[in-house]
């Protein structure tokens, strides 16, 4: 079967935003591509959350009929803040996850994607509620967090306990960032660091200098701020070994494919894509490689937007990695 | 994120009371984060013109599911601000702006599960002309 190539719909979301995209539209665009995975926000693109009504969900799957997609996952928020003087109960949030899972299972999506905030005791309360829709419930593994790190164990532990039909991860590929971000680096030149020190961080960071070191150098050149937010922001960049992906094989349900930037020649300097994709077809994994540009955020002070375009260079780096 | 956009263009006028007094102004903004949220996600606005600050005690947030003073909306959990959508902010200032032209500084914070994501908009816009005219009168 192989890996399959998919996008999240979040990587049109300044079109959208600006109203130069509406849903069928980055739909469309999925299918221009040749993929087949449609990955959503429901809180981004469908007003009518979290009741979607039946002529809604009748378009959305005309859509997918008519540009050949399928809904894969879909991107919850468990809003344990909803409320300021107050953390939501564990029922509260209990009802919210059977609300989102209920709503995946309305779109057809097999997967819904939780952020690292849900607690893990929500999880478990979650997995007969999954079983019930039949969706599954993805933990996300998002930068600044590493699955090698103890941060992970409740889950593990989870996934030791109870298997994995139901609960699971979703890795996102921030966390094979190999070098600083080239646009995060600019962005924060333009918002007011020092070129001159912001390179030398970058390139104490990559020569493994440690950050209190470069602190005290910086320090002396007269950094600034936005300097020392770079320093944070450079010695954050979280790099984890492919491999370390080997030993979850068995339940990696979907794969934020997470991008900055790509080049005009289909490569990505910054995030590892060759040796990630090289352990997924290693490990056998088949599931979807769902495309999330995120360069958007950084650049639009600047630069306009072509999500499109960036999200079709990423796609044809896809092609040749995964043939 | 969108920080240039939240102010938005249209939608810039002094507000005539059904008594005929002026009342106050209104803006739009556009929200500053990836999708739309729970009203009472909605954590601070700060709004600046010419100088002058306006609070959540004087501004009212109007969208399509519903209208409410800031300082009431930490409550509304179920009404909802759409990502594609503009919100009407009023802001009570008896008589209202006596320029044309004014110098909008927003600062808006949403209250995310991993933290807050703020906003902040600089922009020079122009009061609808015939709503000026009743400042005249």
């Amino acid at each position: 079967m192989g890996i399959k190539r998919g996008v999240s719909l979040y990587s049109y979301q300044n079109e959208y935003f600006l109203h130069l995209m509406n849903l069928e539209d980055c739909i469309k665009a999925v299918s221009d591509l040749g993929a087949t995975g449609v990955e959503i926000l429901p809180e981004q693109m469908i007003n009518e959350f979290p009741r979607l009504s039946n002529s809604f969900l009748d378009k959305w799957f005309g859509w997918m009929e008519k540009y050949n997609t399928t809904p894969t996952c879909m991107d919850g928020f468990l809003d344990t803040l909803l409320y300021k003087n107050r953390i939501l109960a564990d029922d509260e949030l209990v009802d919210l996850m059977e609300r989102d899972l209920r709503v995946a299972s309305e779109l057809g999506c097999f997967v819904l994607r939780t952020l690292c905030t849900t607690p893990v005791r929500i999880i478990e309360r979650s997995l007969p509620i999954a079983a019930k829709y039949g969706v599954k419930i993805g933990l996300e593994i998002h930068p600044p967090l590493d699955i090698e790190s103890s941060w992970f164990d409740p889950y593990q532990d989870l996934i030791d306990r109870q298997g994995h039909e139901w609960f699971g991860i979703i890795p996102d590929m921030g966390i094979f960032e190999k070098v600083p971000s080239r646009v995060h680096q600019e962005r924060a030149i333009r918002d007011g660091a020092n070129r001159k020190i912001v390179e030398y961080i970058t390139e104490s960071y990559l020569n493994k200098i440690p950050k209190e070191k470069v602190r005290s150098e910086i320090e002396k050149m007269g950094a600034n701020s936005f300097d020392y937010g770079w320093l944070e922001r450079a010695y954050r960049t979280l790099y984890t070994d492919p491999q370390a992906l080997k030993k979850h094989k068995d339940y990696i349900f979907h794969i934020h494919g997470k991008f900055y930037d790509m080049l005009p020649d289909y490569t990505d300097d910054c995030i590892d894509y060759e040796g990630v994709i090289a352990v997924l077809k290693e490990i056998g994994y088949d599931g979807y490689l769902s495309s999330e540009y995120e360069g958007n955020r950084v650049i639009e002070d600047a630069y306009p937007v072509d999500s499109v375009e960036q999200v079709r260079r990423q796609h044809e780096m896809f092609k040749r990695l995964l043939a | 994120m969108f920080d240039q956009y939240l102010i938005c263009d249209d939608g810039f006028c002094n507000v005539i009371s059904e008594t005929g007094h002026i009342e106050g102004f209104e803006l739009k903004i556009r929200i500053p984060y990836y999708r739309g949220v729970a009203l009472s996600l909605v954590d601070n606005i700060v709004i600046k013109v010419n100088g002058e600050t306006f609070t959540n005690d004087v501004i009212r947030f109007t969208v399509k599911s519903g209208s409410y003073m800031m300082s009431e909306m930490s409550t509304v959990g179920d009404r909802r601000w759409d990502f594609d959508e503009s919100a009407t902010l009023k802001v009570y200032k008896p008589g209202g702006l006596l320029y044309i032209d004014a110098l909008i500084d927003l600062t808006i914070s949403i209250r995310a599960p991993y933290g807050m994501f703020q906003g902040h908009c600089e922009k020079v816009l122009t009061l609808d002309k015939d709503k000026i005219l009743a400042v005249k009168e």
